[in-house]
């Protein structure tokens, strides 16, 4: 974070420009073979100067770390209007929808000159939309009691569709990274969208414990922008350690050994080449595929047989 | 309902001796007398005593921002605050924070917007503040807006130094930091606050002529009795 600080610091626009990282570098999971997934955040006058600023940072970044993937998410320039303002529509494409949601649930800025205030800005603008226009959310009788059911949609949503794609990629790209593509659906994708689901369901969970009526979209912003502020395992660890303690060695176990697994230089490049054929012979991806079993047994107890509330709610909202 | 008025520097720049004969006769009940250039600060200073002041229920020195000796700034301010001013300072003003300190509680303290480096949220205000225990906060809205937006940093400033608001700013302001009258959407974000901002004496820094002063007042107190009740 400090090196791309310091390629950042020189070029991003004054207040209205964030250097931002997705993925593993976010969620503190960097390995050796991992991707940087990066984007300028533009929030501010449109100025066609500020391609150059991605231009500079590709040309620097290419150096020392490897490209991004080809679905051209990342290594470029993202505006804060498409963010904010198409959520849900035409205008939503499925790029739209996963950088905002990326942002939400896992991204960091590099401490470079205002690029935490921008991020800072931009993530508020999102979480406020999904707040201020969540018609039953906000309920004056009863603040934060409720679910907000238009943040748990898209992050539904956003799960599904990464299921989907992944099927996709599977046809688009023939089979190529497919093995790899399977272990992370299962694991960090997985992680991903459960802690989503836990920052929605937290709102009747650990509900904030003061509302001001005037200001409760302010406060319920604030109370998800803390859950957006930590990385998807950290909350989950939050939650694990207050319901359901005794999942933490199954759950975080073969978190571990997930990443450990991606860590293995060798390991990881075999299981790209992997077909699905050749896959369920192969013993690192039959080690990774129990893995993710152990992470998704836990998981399920922690949703519905650990915590009665948890349960309800999860019964409550998870289908419906 | 607090007293609101006006920020002499908005409505004359350094002419304050203009911009307070512009306030004569309206419906203005607080001053924020501006030296915001160090060279204004000493014809101010002298000026102050012998000011006819009487309209106003609260008065203010907002304090230059290009002092080239602290000390001597420190010095003239306290003269100041010890003819019952408060004195309104930009935090990146401040170097040497024990300075300060005599200045007691008149010294007030400007949330900044997002061009500045220090100032501009909760946090960076809470350290300003660790420092100078004593000091009050002058919650510039539209500088909170300019921030935020969403305007969830200004309740983040609201809430965690509530003891210390001793005065608002209301204005707009755009990116570069220049100050406008309010807009549509200015007004529709800051109702919501209207319970904490009407506590504390209000100074509109809008930049309006002056027979748009007293219309200006008006939408001011407009929106600062807009909220049905006081915050809990």
């Amino acid at each position: 974070m400090i090196a791309l600080a310091e390629l950042a610091k020189s070029v991003l626009p004054t207040d209205e420009g964030a250097f931002v990282v997705f993925g593993s570098l976010a969620r503190s999971e960097f390995t050796i073979g991992s991707d940087l997934d990066w984007a300028v955040l533009i929030d501010g006058r449109a100025d066609s100067g500020h391609l150059e600023i991605v231009q500079r940072l590709c040309a620097d970044l290419e150096l020392e770390f490897k490209r991004p993937g080809p679905t051209e998410l990342f290594g470029g320039l993202v505006f804060s209007h498409e963010l904010i303002h198409a959520i849900g529509g035409d205008e939503d494409s499925n790029k739209n929808m996963t950088r905002r949601l990326l942002l939400l649930l896992e991204s960091a800025p590099i401490p470079a000159t205002g690029s935490e205030a921008v991020h800072n800005r931009i993530v508020q603008g999102i979480l406020y939309r999904y707040v201020e226009e969540d018609a039953s959310f906000l309920d004056p009788q009863d603040p934060a009691r409720r679910v907000p059911r238009f943040l748990l949609n898209d992050v539904v949503r956003f799960w599904r569709t990464m299921a989907v794609d992944y099927a996709n990629k599977f046809r688009s790209r023939s089979g190529q990274g497919w093995a790899l593509r399977n272990i992370k659906l299962r694991m960090s994708r997985k992680l991903l969208f459960v802690s989503g689901l836990f920052m929605c369901l937290s709102c009747k969970l650990l509900p904030p414990t003061k509302i001001d009526r005037n200001i409760q979209s302010q406060e319920l912003v604030d109370f998800l922008r803390e859950w957006t502020r930590r990385a998807p395992l950290e909350s989950l660890a939050l939650v694990i350690e207050k319901y359901a303690p005794s999942l933490a060695a199954d759950v975080f176990d073969s978190y571990d050994s997930f990443l450990e697994l991606l860590n293995d230089a060798p390991r990881r490049e075999s299981l790209k080449d992997l077909s699905p054929e050749a896959a369920y012979k192969d013993e690192s991806f039959l080690r990774a595929r129990a893995l993710s079993d152990t992470f998704d047994r836990a998981l399920r107890k922690l949703l519905f047989d650990s915590d009665r509330d948890i349960a309800d709610l999860v019964m409550q909202y998870g289908v419906f | 309902m607090s007293s609101v008025g006006f920020s002499t520097g908005a409505l004359a720049l350094g002419d304050f001796r203009r911009a307070l004969r512009m306030l004569v006769s309206k419906h203005a009940d607080a001053v924020e007398l501006s030296a915001l250039r160090w060279t204004e600060l000493p014809a101010l200073q002298g000026a102050l005593s012998s000011l006819d002041l009487d309209q106003y229920s609260y008065r203010a020195v907002h304090a230059p921002t290009d002092a080239p000796n602290e000390r001597e700034l420190v010095t003239r301010l306290k003269e100041i605050a010890d003819l019952g001013f408060n004195v309104v300072v930009h935090p990146d003003t401040i170097r040497e924070f024990p300075l300060w300190d005599r200045l007691n509680g008149k010294l007030c303290i400007e949330n900044m917007d997002s061009r500045k480096s220090t100032g501009r949220t909760a946090e960076e205000l809470g350290s300003i503040f660790a420092r100078l225990p004593q000091a009050k906060l002058c919650f510039d809205v539209a500088h909170a807006r300019q921030v935020d937006p969403t305007m969830t940093e200004a309740v983040r400033i609201l809430l965690t130094f509530a003891d210390r608001l001793a005065e608002v700013h209301l204005s707009e302001v755009n990116s570069k930091g220049k100050h406008f009258a309010m807009s549509l959407t200015a007004k529709r974000a800051y109702r919501p606050l209207a319970g904490f901002l009407s506590r504390v004496p209000v100074i509109l820094e809008s930049p309006v002529d002056e027979e748009d002063i007293e219309s200006e007042i008006h939408e001011a107190r407009d929106v600062l009795g807009a909220t049905e009740g006081d915050p809990q």
